[in-house]
């Protein structure tokens, strides 16, 4: 068994708004491993971003809270019980995470070299190393940082502003910026949404590159099971604030649990079924501030059965490797 | 390099489309000295001048010629320094101003120092704690010292630190009985500064006091409202998001990422308040006696000195002008998106 | 919504700040239609022996260098600046505001000499441009109604512009054209009415500007003459009294003050309850 990098345990988070209370995250267990990307996939509004944030703390936090009885474990301590300035000691070095949009995640005003090196200097503080490293020094680790996300000409593109690159390198950018750190995990949301699918491939390639170089696992956050099927290597199926399945990426392709799962997959054209219908999943997203009792799926499910309306089905082992939340095992 | 030559380029950009407005300001200032005023030549020459004296003025300066070829010579006029002679103090009008200028240019520069001081770290404050009291206490007293009129602060000002308790001088710039330090630039504090002068520099800070806060007080509510605004909106932006999930401090996240964000509007609405602040400084130099422009105004007004009134308007917005161009280069400066403009 | 402590303050704040306005709009009205008649003194009657008398029982805001009672001489300048406040805010709002939808709407040639005239009057700041028209059309207060119209006027032409802009590239327009109207039609039944609520908005917040500026012109002597009770007119009067008779020039000051911030409190609240965005800021 490969060690335990990162182990959420039943994370609930609310939000208060002018509407009522949303009740985001309902009680979340996920673990992530060293060296592996785990894929965490769900619709709009599951609140798999929510739990990005929530693992570095970066939830605006008078409307969130996280309830008691979460915990968010990594190396050996519990973030749910940290305040803002000792989570921000992890971030950068300890867990790294990077946005959908590069365009506005990045500062307009600053150089992307700039930028990145900050996350060195950063690094470098926080080794304890006493020495102040040169601004030749830093400039070297920058360049070197942009050639590692195959940036063909570092000491160019250091000198830009944000608004003058392309969407891809602006992407690759942000990684190099989040990577410079070296984080042992890096929480990627969506990075590849809002580039061109060529782009994207790239993208997903480069990040499975770096995380064996570098040694960082990925927590890959995403409703697209096709970049899901690229990147990962086990995957985390969440809905309306809830883990329903877990398990090894082949597995959840051939052999889907949950009927949520199964819906999400019949769901995907294929190419080699044209003449077949796209099923659709019946029902819609539930309503985060009165979710529906019991299991949350319950109301599209075409296998609901009585206990299924009353209780919420635990997340358990029922195969190898292959957890899933669901009164039908 | 690249950046520098966009600045460069933005820069003459900019200093080009201010003429198309200087130009018009000189004819809207010629409208108004020629065809809105009833009878120009009575107005130059003075109230009580003779006939002869008012042909005379009249031949001068061409008012029975078409308006196009008046505003010619008055361009003329304009350019070359000539802007004529007080009817009232028999002066010459720009000299007068060049005379008058350093003073209000220092009291600006004084009360902008105080009121920034003042203003945008409690708008800063006010973003970060949005909503708590402080937040509520600082837009209203923002809010209050905006609807001020200018002499209510500075008569209350005048009646409680000079009056009832004698702290501060009730008006002047300078004491009568001090000898004035080396003059090098014209700005009192600064002279006394370059000369080593310390008496000096206790009259003239002593004097400047009073005028200063009011003239900084009217202000500085715009810069904390203006300050918490763009704050707020910065502190909203992803960017501020991904530099806490860099690693970085809180502050530096606020001063350095957020901060150097909002300063950009905060630079372009200082360049705004100037404007606010010469109108204001127009009444409390009056009031303080202050020997400045504004007081300039003033007096030209109440002696009915048209010609006068008209060359302090040229300057004050003259001035208006290139503090706004100015804000435009230090807007491109700080954001380099701008210079693609 | 959420009856939050800061939305109730924020709204008390405005409301009273509506409630004074409206009570001051109610005063001026009153004062302008009854007259001097209901005022405990005249507040032009000289009384040399009754004069500089500090604020007391008999004379609630003292007496002046003249012996005229300060108290009646606000109530009974109330109107004035009220009065020229409205005129120059409805006229700026109706004569730019009509202006502006037009250069916006149409755009070209007119959008572009309607923009440039506007930079040339907003290049001056508000007070030196009003002062310049007053002087030469002489002191007095029509004139300086007239003065700070010419000073106003391009505000409004600038937002309506803008608004018509908006207006006239969005989906609503395009429905307009394709139903076949005509472009006048357009732009009096349709562009005009839009614009009209954010420039409303905005001329709430104006009045008290005006008020302020106008008090300013009063106040150096371009606005109301004496005996006339303006109140910037009255502080200027009571600059030399100020420290033997405080009451002469920081009574009236303060009514200004008043008068100005509960106009700004209602505007501000005004604005954010029509905020499309309806963001707490």
């Amino acid at each position: 068994m490969a060690d335990t990098l990162l182990s959420i345990q039943n994370v609930q988070l609310e939000f208060g708004t002018e509407q009522g209370v949303v009740h985001a995250l309902r009680g979340v267990d996920l673990t992530i491993h060293a060296n592996e990307v785990l894929g965490l996939v769900g619709e709009s509004g599951c609140g798999k971003t929510v739990l990005g944030l929530s693992v570095l703390g970066l939830n605006p936090s008078p409307p969130a809270r996280l309830l008691e009885g979460s915990h968010i474990l990594f190396r050996e301590k519990d973030i749910a019980k940290m305040t803002t300035d000792e989570i921000a000691l992890l971030r950068g070095t300890g867990i790294s995470m990077i946005f959908q949009e590069p365009a506005s995640s990045l500062n307009p005003v600053f150089t992307i070299g700039d930028q990145i090196a900050e996350s060195i200097r950063l690094r470098f503080q926080r080794s304890g190393n006493p020495h102040q490293p040169s601004s030749s020094a830093i400039s070297d680790q920058v360049h070197e940082a942009l050639r590692l996300v195959k940036i063909a000409d570092p000491e160019r593109v250091a000198r830009r502003y944000p608004h003058e690159l392309s969407g891809g390198m602006k992407q690759r950018a942000m990684i190099a910026m989040m990577m410079a750190s070296k984080p042992s995990l890096l929480i990627a949301d969506e990075p590849t949404t809002a580039l061109d699918v060529t782009i994207q491939s790239q993208i997903l390639r480069l990040m499975r590159d770096l995380m064996i170089e570098i040694k960082t696992s990925i927590l890959f956050i995403t409703h697209d099971l096709g970049v899901i099927a690229e990147i990962a290597d086990r995957v985390a199926v969440m809905y309306a604030g809830r883990i329903v399945e877990e398990t090894d990426v082949n597995s959840l392709f051939k052999d889907p649990l949950h009927p949520y799962t199964q819906g999400l997959l019949a769901s995907l054209p294929k190419l080699s079924e044209l003449d077949k219908e796209i099923q659709q999943l019946p029902g819609t997203v539930p309503d985060a501030i009165n979710p529906p009792g019991g299991c949350s799926f319950h109301p599209r499910c075409k296998f609901v059965m009585d206990q299924c309306r009353t209780k919420q089905p635990e997340l358990k082992e029922v195969k190898a490797g292959h957890k899933v939340a669901c009164y039908l095992y | 390099m690249r950046g520098i030559l966009g600045l460069a380029r933005f820069c003459v950009k900019r200093v080009l489309s201010i003429i198309p407005v200087l130009i018009g300001v000189t004819l809207l200032t010629f409208f108004i000295s020629r065809v809105v005023v009833p009878d120009p030549a009575r107005a130059w020459a003075g109230l009580h001048a003779s006939q002869t004296t008012v042909e005379a003025i009249a031949n001068r300066y061409h008012l029975h010629d078409p308006l196009y070829v008046q505003y010619f010579y008055y361009l003329r006029d304009l350019l070359s320094g000539d802007w004529g002679v007080s009817p009232v103090s028999g002066q010459s009008i720009l000299e007068n101003l060049s005379g008058f200028f350093p003073a209000t240019f220092e009291l600006a520069i004084v009360s902008i120092i105080i009121a920034s001081a003042l203003g945008i770290p409690l708008g800063v404050y006010a973003a970060v704690h949005q909503d708590k009291s402080v937040d509520h206490a600082a837009r209203l007293f923002s809010l209050g010292t905006y609807c001020a009129p200018p002499f209510l602060m500075a008569l209350l000002l005048q009646l409680f630190f000079s009056y009832w308790i004698a702290l501060f001088p009730s008006g002047g710039r300078y004491s009568p009985f001090i000898p004035m330090p080396t003059h090098y630039t014209g700005l009192l504090i600064l002279d006394s500064i370059l000369s080593g002068n310390v008496e000096a520099l206790g009259s003239a800070l002593i004097h400047v006091a009073l005028p200063a806060l009011s003239l900084a007080l009217l202000t500085f509510g715009l810069i904390t409202r203006l300050t918490r605004s763009s704050m707020l909106e910065v502190l909203r932006q992803d960017y501020v998001r991904t530099a806490r999930a860099k690693g970085l401090v809180e502050r530096v996240v606020i001063f350095k990422h957020a901060l150097r964000n909002g300063m950009t509007s905060v630079v372009t609405v200082l360049a705004l308040l100037f404007a606010f602040m010469l109108s204001g400084a127009i009444v409390i130099e009056y009031i303080f006696n202050w020997p400045g422009i504004g007081r300039y105004a003033v007096q030209s007004i109440l002696a009915l000195d048209l010609p006068a009134v008209m060359g302090t308007t040229l300057v004050f917005t003259l001035v208006v002008v290139t503090v706004n161009l100015l804000a435009d280069i230090a807007y491109a400066i700080l954001d380099p998106r701008i210079r693609l403009d | 919504m959420r009856l939050t402590g800061a939305f109730l303050l924020r709204n008390k704040l405005s409301l009273a700040g509506g409630i004074i306005a409206a009570a001051y709009l109610l005063l001026a009205v009153i004062v302008a239609l009854v007259g001097e008649h209901m005022l405990p003194y005249n507040p032009y009657a000289q009384n040399f022996g009754q004069a500089l008398l500090p604020p007391s029982g008999t004379h609630l805001f003292g007496t002046d260098d003249l012996g005229r009672d300060i108290f009646s001489r606000v109530i009974a300048g109330a109107p004035i600046d009220a009065q020229i406040a409205f005129v120059v805010v409805l006229v700026s709002l109706a004569l730019g505001g009509t202006l502006g939808a037009f250069a916006g709407y149409f755009g070209g040639a007119i959008e572009d000499v309607v923009m440039r005239v506007t930079d040339v009057f907003l290049a001056f700041p508000a007070l030196v441009l009003a002062m310049a028209v007053a002087i030469a059309i002489g002191p007095g207060l029509i004139n300086s109604m007239m003065a700070l119209l010419v000073v106003w006027w391009p505000w409004y032409a600038r937002i309506a512009r803008g608004e018509a802009l908006a207006i006239k590239n969005s989906q609503y327009m395009e429905a307009a054209r394709a139903a076949g109207l005509k472009n006048i039609k357009i732009v009096t039944r349709h562009v005009l009415p839009n614009t009209l609520m954010p420039l409303l908005v905005y001329a709430t917040l104006d009045i008290s500007n005006v008020i302020l500026t106008g008090s300013i012109l009063s106040f150096i002597g371009l606005g109301a003459q004496p005996p006339q009770p303006e109140w910037g007119r009255m502080v200027f009067d009571g600059q030399d009294y100020l420290s033997g008779a405080w009451w002469m020039s920081v009574l009236p000051a303060l009514a200004i003050f008043i008068v100005v911030l509960a106009f700004s409190l209602f505007g501000d609240g005004l604005r954010d309850a029509f905020d499309p965005k309806l963001r707490r800021r």
